[in-house]
């Protein structure tokens, strides 16, 4: 198994996910909001859209269907009613004898027996074949004897296939609105005509009364959509805006009308004339259910929101709330994780420094009692000239001891404020292993260089970076002591990237993946009393990184260890000054490294 | 017994051993210094102690684990914690796991000399109370037998009273 390390992993851990402020979770809490609103608003608003549509389709049908009936209705008595009039006519002139109708007191009991079938009878005139009027009943006698060739109606009905004729409203000679129902008769080879005029009022009544419909009315109408159940001047009457073309269907259609009401209407044809029933209803009130309807929905889906709204706001602010109490319990660990990682390095340092100047002291303390046990006649054991020698030794020992513990814990505080320039590697690393090279060989360690030519330089302290290739390789002729196989380092240098790399291998005792977390630990040794501080990586790391620089290590237990220095090539710019944040970066790093 | 406190030092810092060794010998101390946890535990299945002065940071077993075992095999002995790396924590730890005393280095010797007669004094009191109770249990158990079923039991006990 290879472990391997990157030293800046282990501060990395306590570094990442930050707690969220205050802005992300109103926006978390917007977005939640919108999307829930979203999510169930919409199936909501689709299926009443989608019922209402339905609604309204099914309510107009049934609206025009009903409105079409009545109109059917209508034209069917109308139809009916004019049949009768004509038909009234038609036997008064084929039941008397046309000498008898020559005279207008005949014609007035026959005038009198019609009325008597139909109120709405006004008068009855005799034409002569060239449209003279011979004979006549009723209010308007000035009439008698008046020319009719060139009267419309007249014309119509000697042009005409069908037997009868019915006007349209006018005023005629008589100066007031009527219309008249006349039958022509062949007699003797010649064409002699009846002719009644139709109170209008009366027939309007007979129209317009006794309709199906709630604010409806009906009316009839020419081809010209001018109205034929009008009581006032047919010059002044209400004409449709518009009328379907004759057709034996019944028409329903939305028409806006002159005084801009728009009505839902439905046509009918009649048969014996050019007229048309007419029923309408004001639209407004003809889809006044559906609208009716449309309210209450929209009501009620009003109300639907506003719950839903409601529900929505407390059910966000609840998962926002948890989130963010989840958040808050997360940060405060960290931060106490933090604190607690701070202690324990801060603690750690101390017990160290402790455990490392103590050792010493007690051997002087112990080394000073015997010496002092030797002077007191109570023991009776006087020291030889040998002994002493070696107490003292002992003594002296362990106060460089001490001394070396804190010049190293010194350069560990020291390594901020020193003087860089843009170095070459090579010399440096031809010094530290000339400097070994005696001992390398009394140890029958060899030492291989393979290093790149024309590296550019890098940033650095020149003796720094031979304390810390000293410290590597000092650790890496450690840990080949008890290794009886190969003993042999090797130093490569290279270019990766931006950076300059100077990798120290050997073949050591490797490093154990328990073990690779702590050895950029301050006072973390393996080694035994006196040899080792467990300060030579942790100095090194503490270098580099004031450098800008990193060191990754991989390791295999039983076959060696590779540690490899990462170096920011130097810019000349930055020759002068340092970079300004090194110093920050190195002190949160220094505290990375404590941390764990 | 040599009429000598049978002293267990362990510590890897050897130099300080020997000195120290030397000097309680001088004090009427029966000491034998070993450097390791491991060689401790094997000095203790040889030979009996009575006090035992413990490091607590040395290479291989820690300190805490010699005092945690030497405790568990040897019921009587007293263990002494001395070391340069004293924190409250592990003070407590180990004061837990059964150790008499704990100490700092470096350690006063009239201190160190007190703190060893106190322990001394404990396990001896121990020693008896144990026996003690052991012989009233048995002189209750045994109000029916024999006296020398009896003298036999007494006999066991008296054996069984060294670790
Ligand atoms: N090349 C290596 N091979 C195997 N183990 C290593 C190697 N380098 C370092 N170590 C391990 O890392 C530990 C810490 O190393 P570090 O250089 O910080 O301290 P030290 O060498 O023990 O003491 P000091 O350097 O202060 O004299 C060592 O005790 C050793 O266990
Ligand atoms: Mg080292």
């Amino acid at each position: 198994m290879i472990n391997r390390l990157n030293a800046d992993d282990i501060a990395s851990p306590y570094l990442d996910d930050r707690a969220h402020g205050a802005e992300y979770f109103n926006q978390i809490r917007r977005r939640l909001r919108w999307q829930l609103l979203v999510a169930y608003i919409t199936p909501l608003l689709l299926l009443s859209a989608v019922f209402h549509y339905q609604y309204t389709i099914t309510l107009r049908q049934e609206i025009e269907t009903h409105l079409k009936s009545v109109a059917e209705n209508k034209r069917n008595t109308v139809s009916l009613f004019l049949q009768e009039r004509v038909a009234n006519v038609k036997s008064a002139f084929h039941f008397e004898s046309l000498p008898l109708l020559f005279s207008s007191k005949q014609l007035g009991r026959v005038l009198e027996d019609m009325q008597k079938e139909s109120a709405t009878f006004v008068d009855l005139g005799l034409f002569s074949p060239d449209g003279k009027l011979i004979a006549y009943a009723g209010p308007f006698t000035r009439l008698l004897g008046k020319d009719y060739s060139e009267e419309s109606w007249f014309r119509q009905l000697m042009k005409q296939k069908k037997e009868y004729y019915i006007s349209d409203v006018y005023l005629g000679f008589r100066h007031q609105p009527h219309f008249i129902v006349a039958a022509r008769k062949l007699i003797d080879g010649e064409m002699w005509s009846l002719r009644a005029s139709v109170d209008p009022k009366r027939f309007s009544e007979f129209v317009t009364s006794a309709i199906l419909l709630k604010k409806g009315e009906a009316l009839i109408a020419n081809r010209k959509g001018e109205l034929q159940t009008t009581t006032g001047d047919p010059e002044q009457r209400e004409v449709l805006t518009w009328v379907p073309a004759k057709g034996v269907d019944t028409k329903v259609q939305e028409v806006k009308e002159k005084n801009t009401i728009t009505y839902l209407k439905a046509y009918a044809w009649l048969t014996e004339t050019d007229w048309t029933v007419v029923v309408r209803i004001p639209t407004e009130i003809a889809y006044a259910p559906i609208k009716r309807a449309r309210m209450i929905s929209i009501g009620v889906l009003t109300f639907a929101f506003a719950l839903l709204f409601v529900f929505v706001q407390r059910r966000t602010r609840k998962i926002v709330w948890r989130l963010e109490s989840a958040d808050r319990a997360k940060e405060e660990m960290r931060s106490q994780l933090f604190n607690a990682a701070k202690l324990a390095s801060v603690g750690e340092m101390a017990t160290g420094i402790a455990h490392e100047i103590n050792n010493p002291l007690a051997i002087i303390y112990e080394e000073a009692g015997l010496i002092k046990d030797s002077l007191d006649p109570e023991f009776g054991q006087e020291m030889s000239k040998k002994e002493l020698e070696e107490s003292l030794k002992n003594i002296v020992d362990a106060t460089m001891r001490g001394r070396s513990i804190t010049s190293k814990l010194l350069a560990f505080a020291r390594k901020h404020d020193v003087e860089v320039e843009p170095t070459e590697v090579d010399p440096i690393i031809n010094r530290v292993i000339s400097i070994k090279q005696r001992e390398f060989e009394v140890s029958g360690i060899a030492v291989e260089k393979r290093l790149a030519a024309n590296l550019p330089k890098v940033l650095v302290n020149s003796n720094q970076m031979e304390q810390v290739l000293l410290n590597l390789l000092n650790n890496s002729s450690d840990a080949m002591e008890t290794v009886t196989g190969t003993r042999r380092i090797s130093v490569t240098t290279g270019q990766q990237a931006e950076d300059i790399f100077i990798a120290v291998q050997d073949t050591g005792c490797g490093v154990s993946a328990e073990q690779m977390e702590k050895i950029f630990f301050p006072f973390f040794t393996t080694k035994k009393v006196g040899k080792g501080t467990g300060l030579g990586l942790a100095i090194s790391y503490g270098i580099v990184k004031a450098a800008g620089g990193r060191i990754e290590v991989s390791s295999e237990i039983g076959k060696g260890s590779t540690f490899v220095i990462f170096l920011p090539i130097a810019k000349e710019k930055r020759i002068s000054s340092r970079e300004p944040s090194t110093g920050r970066a190195e002190k949160s790093n220094d505290n990375g490294n404590r941390r764990l | 017994m040599s009429g000598k406190i049978r002293l267990l030092v362990v510590d890897d810092e050897e130099r300080f051993i020997n000195t120290l060794a030397k000097r309680l010998s001088l004090r009427d101390f029966d000491v034998t210094p070993v450097t390791s946890g491991e060689a401790a535990l094997e000095a203790a299945s040889r030979q009996e102690f009575d006090l035992a002065l413990v490091d607590l940071k040395m290479p291989g077993m820690s300190g805490e684990d010699v005092l945690k075992t030497l405790k568990a095999k040897h019921p009587f002995i007293e263990v002494i914690i001395l070391t340069g790396h004293g924190s409250i924590d592990s003070a407590v730890q180990c004061t837990r796991a059964g150790s008499y005393g704990y100490l700092q280095k470096p350690c006063e010797t009239e201190e160190l000399l007190e703190v060893l007669k106190d322990a001394y004094q404990e396990r001896v009191q121990r020693k008896m109370n144990y026996s003690k109770e052991k012989i009233e249990a048995l002189m209750k158990a045994s109000s029916c037998e024999s006296p020398l079923g009896i003298l036999r039991k007494l006999k066991e006990l008296e054996a069984e009273g060294s670790d």
